[in-house]
């Protein structure tokens, strides 16, 4: 029994290292990768696999039913939240122009924004351009 | 007579799991988001015992009072089985973007990124928002834009050197919808995402799927 | 300390270190960063660092005191990104891209 313990112990431990190194991954992609929208793509993903990994690795150690739930009330609601800062912070950076759109392989949505333009709007704006609201 | 509190089921013009409270403002208080908000309560005094509870119950109702949400059925319905299978599929989704998007960081070579435009299926704002973060987590997507209207998911995918990379960003989004939706939808909506994902017609590749 | 706390111990402080690392890579970024939405997304991630270097210590502790902490960080470690990408960025423009003018000189 004691064996089993100190084995989940050290399981918890490497999986906190793992976990620990996918996020120094992100943060390397956060370095090389070229603009916004790529760099949204290495904040997200492996920031959230190495935060869930370093969870699961504390909750091996600790044991506990009441810590339990809020490790797993912290992933769900990074889960949760981190998508949502993604994408507003991906739309604005659409919006105001900072994604290179000639790298760009095709683009769907910039004729739909054009499009969007063209039509007339209900209610004269006060600001012209799409980054309006 | 009038009764202090009218549960939903006796009231059929109520949301579910609701229960109301009669007076000049017809006060309703929904049961699960109480439920919920006791949870969090008690998670974070990180203790359970009773006193918590019941001052979490006090603090809940109290909120819920004091700022009242809109009367709407949100539609959503939890189905525990399909909520295990979106949970699996997820993880394993994450693993692989994650070896995914490693694999792009360390590519010397400069990637292609492409923004293409998934329609979708189901038409609830709830499921399309839980859609939405859902699909944050697949390989290769980064939700840029949710058209409303349309239902129409604008995605940024990291490495689409090739079409194929794109039909299967695609396919994956479907994929990933019909989870969703079966883990938390509601009839009507399951039944909607069981159809064929509707055709697309991006430049070059406008054949309808089946 | 036996064997096996040893190496719990080794590997624990290892993670911290490495934590340190992408953190100082993360402030490079902050500091370079050539609009205010690098340094958004920089920020989201440090909020993340922030729950798992906590995690880590709560685990080399055996202790869950900073758990009420890392819940708030998750939730609400968005809202400082929200609240740039949102209000800041829309008056930040890098003149550093070259589309508008581009595009538009040769169409």
């Amino acid at each position: 029994m004691n064996v089993l313990l100190q084995i989940m112990d050290t399981a918890g431990a490497a999986l906190v290292f793992v976990g620990a190194v996918i996020c120094l991954l992100g943060a390397i992609g956060m370095l090389r990768l070229p603009d916004v929208l790529s760099r949204s793509h290495a904040a997200t993903k492996p920031q959230t696999l190495g935060l869930l990994l370093v969870l699961a690795g504390v909750a091996l150690r600790l044991r506990g039913g009441m810590d339990l739930a809020t490790l797993a009330l912290i992933g769900f609601f990074q889960l949760l939240t981190s998508p949502v800062a993604s994408h507003l912070v991906a739309r604005s950076a659409y919006r105001t122009g900072q994604v290179g759109h000639s790298e760009l392989l095709f683009d769907d949505l910039d004729e739909q924004l054009t499009v969007a333009e063209e039509e007339p709007e209900p209610g004269p704006g006060p600001k012209p351009g799409p980054e309006r609201d | 007579m009038k009764r202090f509190v009218t549960l939903s089921y006796r009231d059929p013009d109520l949301p579910p799991f609701s229960c109301a409270f009669p007076g000049r403002r017809g006060r309703v208080l929904d049961l699960p988001l109480i439920a919920w908000l006791t949870l969090i309560w008690v998670l974070l005094w990180s203790t359970l015992t009773w006193a918590n509870v019941v001052t979490g119950v006090v603090v809940a109702v109290a909120v819920c009072l004091a700022f009242p949400l809109p009367k709407v059925d949100l539609g959503l319905r939890l189905h525990p089985w399909g909520i295990l299978v979106l949970a699996g599929y997820l993880l394993y989704d994450m693993y692989t973007s994650g070896v995914q998007v490693t694999r792009q960081i360390f590519a010397g070579r400069p990637h292609r990124p492409a923004v293409i435009g998934v329609p979708l299926r189901c038409r609830s704002d709830l499921m399309l928002a839980a859609t939405a973060v859902a699909v944050s987590n697949v390989p290769g997507g980064s939700v840029i834009e949710v058209r409303r209207a349309t239902g129409t998911l604008f995605l940024h995918v990291l490495d689409a050197d090739r079409p194929e990379a794109l039909e299967a960003a695609r396919r994956s989004v479907w994929r990933l919808e019909a989870l969703t939706v079966r883990a938390f939808g509601t009839r009507d909506e399951i039944d909607r995402v069981s159809a064929p994902p509707p055709p697309t017609e991006p430049p070059g590749e406008g054949e309808a799927r089946s | 300390m036996s064997g096996p706390e040893t190496v719990d111990r080794v590997l624990l402080t290892a993670a911290v270190v490495v934590l340190v690392v992408a953190g100082m890579l993360l402030l490079v970024r902050i500091w370079r960063g050539p609009s205010m939405l690098d340094r958004a997304i920089a920020l989201d991630v440090c909020a993340a660092l922030i729950i798992a270097g906590l995690g880590a210590r709560s685990a080399a502790a055996l202790d869950s005191f900073y758990f009420p902490i890392m819940l708030v960080l998750a939730f609400l470690g968005f809202t400082g990104s929200v609240g740039i990408a949102r209000f800041i960025a829309v008056r930040d423009r890098p003149p550093a891209h070259r589309r508008p003018a581009g595009k538009e000189g040769k169409g």
